[in-house]
């Protein structure tokens, strides 16, 4: 060898590269750039990482976020307003009063017009039903009711600066009392085909009106007007109306606080009391149905705010259930809006102002009145971003409102919820549906316990196994076979989980459903024949050459595979002499269970593919590691190998295999590809190991592409993915701790 | 005495050791079946099968190839239960059946015959057809008769045409389009600055028309091709119903059933070569998986270029320049962590930060005019790549460390002593006796990046990319574009595709490449690490 000596700062025999530089300051600025670098690109990856936990809170946050409102503007109406309504933008609103309609601009804080309305005469505005779609119908006080039709259009300029423009759309009063008097009480629905409206005519009298729209061939629409009275011997006077799209009927709501319910498909039928308040001297002050038409707000003389369910029993008998009871009002609470966008609905008295979510049965906001003024009517802004109300003293008030997510709540995510069109609470995960009015159900609970279901299966199978196999590698098999075994293994894991799952899916799934009791048998037929090997072994020493010591595998391969073989042909004859010919009828019939053929067991047995080799590695390593002084004390004491493998190897590795088995846990928490191929993804919720499931990370799988940026779905799904990584990261943060208090053990020992 | 056996055997235990060993047999056999079921499928799905001619005994026939058999479930009456089977015969001709398969009861079949003359036809659409030829035509003129002169004829016509048809098609007329597209984004560009008229504008507006003419006359030529091409072939299938197919639909045609087991091989290769190098037809189940094979080693290479560097400097962070305390336990604990938290997980961060948050500002800033189509706001080779690089650098930094740790403290020591700088003693001394360790992380990085598919389906796998994120127009890497995996191949064809049965050579073929690809990196990774340990044993001495 060649011996140079060098001095800092001399040059040496080889030339040195221009890359060190070659003064001693060139050669320390070098070393400090160095420094510089790994120290940043060191922190880079720090902070990536915890970047990852960063970025997936941000985008949780928002949901998490209490709704807020601020009062963005005020002014005065010119007369009291009994019913309004708003655009979109927030820009103009219509107001309902005494002598009629009148436009203001929300915006400039003023009134804007005051639209003539055809054969108005000199009628005064005695009762109204109002509407979040901008279609009220007033009661005249001489006896006509008169809908109204309002449309906000955009208009554009030559900037694209939008503004709207209030239009009514002409509709025509229609005479519903003939003696003149005043209409009062009238409630309404309008839906593409046309609208209906039930107007009080009389004491224990309605008058309903039936207009339809029809396309004619012209491409013009002509619409029908049909009118009938009905007469209802209710208790007590009518004091609530409304119509219930699901079932075709009519509710009303009396002052003895009865619910009563008219059947429209035969109006002549006589009313059904299908509710009632606690106490008759409680009377029904609103009826109202929220987006959709399944959940009815009942408001009460005494405030309260109760949400109800119209359920038909088999008998054709409706009943009122009730889902929830919300925060109540201190006085009757007469207004009520509901939003376009999801079940969020306004209640108000004349006091009070409260936003309520119909899923959740959560109250979420309130808007007190002003000192001395009482409310007279509120509206939910049409994108659910605001709200205007407006008070005896003619005052308007906006507020903007952020809340763009009202049906999260912890509870809505994690506990039964009600869910319109159910039998009562339940966990439910549907996050898409058909129409806009669909109820969107976030439950988290089926999607977390799909993946503890996976999880456990996939551990049922893959502990005993690793922890066997890991023992016999470690503790009893010659190490020129273990050398071959251990790559053997660490290939396996590497095998990529979406092999695993297609593998799983199109070949494991119908073996599986064919041999189903061969396989379930199998544990029992191959530990009886290790026996009767065993047995044969001692009995016939001629045999021992099969199974050396350390070599009893090749033995047991071929023992295993007889057994396996053995026990599908068992299997098959249990089958016809026992399970009917046939176990998915079987267990129908016998056990009530239904078999998928994409099932927990599948999963199980795929995802154990995939767990075995990082828990065989793990706890092989933890066994191998035990110092060999404490295996060969125990072995001079007399101890036989499997005593000192169980009594002193085992107890010393236990902290590594216990860590072993934790991080397997954790890989088959977020197993991803295995899950989404081997399970139907329903997500129900029963432990049968012969129905599928759905997991939270093949949820996401499926899910996120579909999910819009920044919507519901998507920020729940990133809660999904938190819950993954808050879940994993703690196991295997503890296993890691563990195995290093067992890597100090060790070097104590 | 058999008492004293079981004392025996309580005592040494070997009935436990004995189940020990049964677990360990137990996922031995295991893993070999799943692995001899995936090498056998694949490799059959690329073996010629023999066509065989079925003659039911109600006297109707079925041509094609059995592909499953099975016992048929509570057949016969309840009393007199029978053990009869029944098999699965792909008949092809989907355009005709509207179904490729059918299952026979095996007690239903009177005779099974398999004539020379059947052939086996791979179309550009439809699937196979298994039928006979009745002749060749060019035009209306009769060029060849009978199958082994047909055969001749078509073999020595078919390269031609396929070969011409290709290039216009994919080639050129891609590249116009795409052409068209940029000045199309060019000028909405200038518009958005506010510059609607001027020499830009002008030139722009120049090139469109010229291009569109391009267009149109590639167009044309690819018309009167296809007008040249008037060779067609008749064909019949066993009812004795015609199908005449233009030579430009037929990418290959043989006869199965006369094969020599050299024409088997040979069919075997080149099918196997279709594979690697075709681009997938109907729906992904038949064809080649290239643009697959692309994506994946181009994602992998893009991912180790980034995931390396970075694990390198990171662990060089930790062993070498931090200082040992507290803080760098906790940091250490975190990445080994890091490895263990599901891929899914990765992915979402990858949608929520790349995707959305990057992704998004750079087609304000950059990408303007193309908006709201988004260009890098939306799933992309780089982004997965990143999200990948994430996902492996604990690999590599956790493989970069063990490798640090082994370097004994002398050896630098040594280095010092000698006057060497930090930086020279770490890049002269450290660096290349950890470099077999960052060459295992790094192999290591690359299997599981080949292998994962999850963060992958949300960040930029699509199952048809219509072209490849490299190519031979400017800027060549297209990082924004969208690309194909292996592994979402083999998700998507085997679970989305309509037809799965006719999906599953396809994708027990994917499933093996892929497998060999992870297996071969990981056996790499494997060899340099017990090298590597030999080596410093050696050293330590």
């Amino acid at each position: 060898m060649n011996v140079r000596t060098t001095k800092p700062g001399t040059e040496s025999t080889k030339p040195v590269r221009a890359f060190f530089g070659k003064s001693l300051v060139q050669r320390q600025f070098a070393d400090s750039m160095a420094r510089g670098v790994v120290t940043t690109g060191g922190w880079i990856i720090i902070l990536s990482i915890l970047a990852i936990l960063f970025v997936i809170i941000a985008e949780i946050y928002p949901l998490f976020k209490s709704p807020t409102a601020t009062l963005i503007s005020e002014f005065k109406a010119q007369g009291v307003p009994l019913a309004i309504g708003m655009d979109p933008y927030h820009d103009k609103a219509y107001t309902i009063e005494r002598d009629g309609i009148r436009f203001y601009s929300l915006q400039e804080k003023s009134f804007e017009s005051k639209p003539d309305l055809p054969d108005w005469g000199s009628a005064q505005v005695t009762g109204v039903s109002p509407s979040t779609k901008h279609f009220p119908v007033l009661g005249l006080s001489d006896g006509r009711v008169y809908p109204i039709n309002v449309e906000f259009r955009s208009v554009y300029n030559s900037e694209s600066q939008r503004t709207i423009k209030p239009q009514l759309k002409s509709e025509s009063p229609i005479q519903v009392r003939t003696d003149g008097t005043p209409v009062t009480l009238l409630t309404h629905i309008k839906n593409e085909k046309g609208y209906q409206i039930a107007a009080q005519s009389g004491p224990g009298k309605i008058t309903l009106i039936q207009a339809r729209l029809r396309k004619t061939m012209m491409g013009t629409t002509r619409k029908t007007v049909s009118q009938e009275t009905l007469t209802i011997p209710a208790e007590g006077e009518i004091t609530a109306m409304v119509f219930d799209e699901a079932y075709n009927s009519l509710l009303l709501g009396t002052s003895f606080g009865q619910i009563l319910r008219i059947d429209m498909e035969d109006s002549q039928s006589p009313a059904q009391l299908i509710g009632a308040t606690p106490k008759p001297e409680i009377g029904v002050s609103n009826l109202n149905y929220v987006l959709g038409g399944y959940t009815l707000v009942v408001t009460d003389s005494e405030g309260h705010v109760n949400s109800f369910q119209l359920q038909k029993s088999q008998t054709g008998k409706f009943t009122l259930k009730k889902i929830y009871e919300f925060q109540p009002h201190n006085n009757p609470s007469g207004l009520f809006s509901y939003s376009l966008r999801n079940k969020g609905f306004l209640t108000g008295s004349k006091e009070m102002v409260r936003l309520h979510y119909g899923t959740t049965g959560e109250s979420q906001l309130e808007f007190p009145s002003q000192e001395k003024s009482s409310y007279t009517a509120v509206t939910l802004a049409p994108k659910f971003d605001g709200i205007l109300t407006a008070d005896n003293s003619g005052n308007l008030r906006r507020w903007e409102m952020e809340n763009p997510y009202p049906q999260i709540s912890l509870t809505g995510l994690m506990g039964e919820i009600w869910y319109e069109g159910y039998e009562g609470p339940e966990y439910v995960w549907q996050s898409t549906g058909g129409t806009d009015e669909f109820e969107s159900k976030f439950s988290l609970v089926p999607l977390m316990f799909g993946t503890l279901k996976g999880t456990v299966y996939a551990m049922f199978f893959a502990v005993p196994l690793a922890l066997f196999a890991s023992f016999y590698v470690s503790q009893f098999m010659k190490p020129d076979l273990k050398r071959i075994i251990k790559p053997v293994i660490e290939i396996m894991a590497a095998l990529p989980s979406v092999v695993l799952g297609f593998f799983a899916a199109l070949v494991i799934a119908p073996q599986v459903e064919t041999f189903l009791p061969g396989i379930i048998i199998m544990p029992i037929v191959v530990t009886a024949l290790i026996v009767i090997a065993l047995l044969a072994y001692e009995l016939f020493p001629g045999m021992r050459f099969l199974a050396k010591d350390g070599r009893e595998i090749y033995l047991l391969i071929f023992i295993t595979l007889l057994g396996g073989s053995l026990s599908f042909y068992g299997g098959t004859l249990i089958e016809s002499s026992l399970l009917l010919g046939d176990h998915r009828v079987w267990l129908k019939q016998v056990l009530e269970v239904t078999y998928d053929q994409r099932n927990a067991l599948v999963v199980g047995l795929a995802m154990g593919f995939a767990v075995i080799p990082i828990i065989f590695t793990i706890a092989e390593d933890s066994l191998s590691n035990v110092p060999e002084h404490l295996r060969a004390s125990s072995l001079a004491l007399g101890a036989t190998p499997w005593q000192t493998a169980l009594n002193v190897i085992l107890p010393t590795a236990s902290p590594g295999i216990f860590s072993a088995i934790m991080i397997g846990f954790g890989r088959a928490i977020g197993e991803t590809m295995i899950v989404l191929m081997a399970t139907g993804n329903t997500p129900v919720m029963e432990w049968s190991m012969f129905n599928g499931f759905r997991a939270l990370s093949a949820n996401i799988a499926v899910e996120l592409p579909e999910a819009p940026e920044g919507g519901t779905l998507f920020r729940i799904l990133f809660l999904a993915a938190f819950l993954l990584f808050a879940m994993t990261f703690i196991i295997n943060t503890l296993a890691e701790l563990v195995r290093l208090r067992l890597r100090k053990r060790y070097q104590g020992l | 005495m058999a008492v004293n056996i079981g004392k025996k055997i309580w005592k040494r235990g070997d009935l436990f050791i004995w189940l020990t060993g049964a677990g360990l047999a137990l996922s031995l056999i295991l893993t070999t079946a799943l692995l001899m079921g995936i090498v056998v499928n694949a490799f059959g799905s690329f073996w010629p099968e023999k066509i065989q001619i079925l003659n039911l005994n109600d006297g109707s026939k079925v041509l094609g190839t059995q592909v499953g058999r099975e016992s048929i479930p509570n057949y016969g009456t309840p009393d007199e239960r029978k053990e009869t089977y029944r098999v699965q015969i792909k008949k092809a001709n989907r355009d005709i059946y509207n179904s490729d398969f059918v299952w026979i009861d095996e007690d239903k079949i009177k005779i099974i015959q398999f004539p020379e003359e059947v052939v086996a036809v791979t179309r550009r659409e439809w699937g196979y057809f298994f039928g006979y030829i009745k002749e060749v035509l060019d035009g209306d003129q009769v060029i060849a008769r009978g199958t082994r002169e047909s055969l001749k004829v078509l073999q020595s016509l078919l390269p031609e045409v396929t070969a011409k048809n290709k290039k216009i098609e994919k080639k050129e007329i891609g590249a116009i389009n795409y052409k068209l597209e940029r000045v199309r984004l060019k000028l909405k560009r200038l518009n958005l600055k506010g510059i609607s008229e001027g020499p830009e504008v002008d030139e722009l507006n120049q090139e469109i028309p010229e291009l569109q003419s391009k267009y149109s006359e590639l167009e044309k030529k690819l018309h009167e091709l296809r007008e040249s091409q008037t060779g067609k072939v008749v064909l019949q299938t066993i009812e004795g119903r015609e199908k005449t197919l233009p030579l430009a639909q037929v990418l290959d045609i043989n006869n199965p059933n006369s094969f020599s087991l050299l024409d088997k091989f040979g069919y075997f290769l080149k099918s196997i070569n279709d594979f690697f190098w075709d681009d997938p037809r109907e729906a992904n189940t038949e064809g080649g998986v290239f643009p697959a094979i692309f994506g994946t080693v181009l994602m992998v290479m893009m991912m180790s270029l980034l995931a390396t560097p970075l694990g390198v400097l990171a662990a060089f962070y930790l062993r070498e320049y931090a200082r040992q305390g507290t803080m760098v336990s906790i940091v250490r604990i975190a990445v080994n962590n890091l490895a263990g938290v599901p891929s899914i997980v990765f992915g979402v961060f990858g949608v929520g930060f790349f995707i959305y948050f990057i992704g998004g500002s750079i087609d304000q800033i950059f990408f303007p005019e193309a908006l709201p189509t988004p260009t890098f706001g939306t799933g992309g080779i780089l982004w997965a790549s990143l999200t990948m690089a994430l996902l492996t650098v604990p690999v590599v930094i956790v493989s970069t460390e063990e490798g640090l740790a082994a370097v004994p403290k002398g050896t630098r020591e040594a280095s010092l002593a000698l006057g060497a700088t930090k930086f020279e003693t770490t890049w002269r001394v450290v660096l290349p006796t950890v470099m077999p360790s960052i060459l295992t992380g790094l192999i290591l990085a690359m299997a599981r990046a080949a292998g994962e598919v999850a963060p992958l389906m949300i960040t930029g796998v699509v199952k048809l990319a219509p072209s490849l994120p490299v190519d031979g127009l400017w800027p060549f890497i297209h990082l924004e574009r969208k690309f194909m995996h292996l592994g979402f191949h083999i998700y998507d064809v085997g679970f989305q595709s309509p037809n799965v049965d006719a999906a599953r050579p396809m994708v027990f073929a994917t499933t093996l490449l892929l497998i060999l690809m992870v297996i071969l990196l990981n056996i790499a990774a494997i060899y340099l690490r017990n090298r590597l340990r030999k080596q410093l044993t050696a050293s330590a001495v």
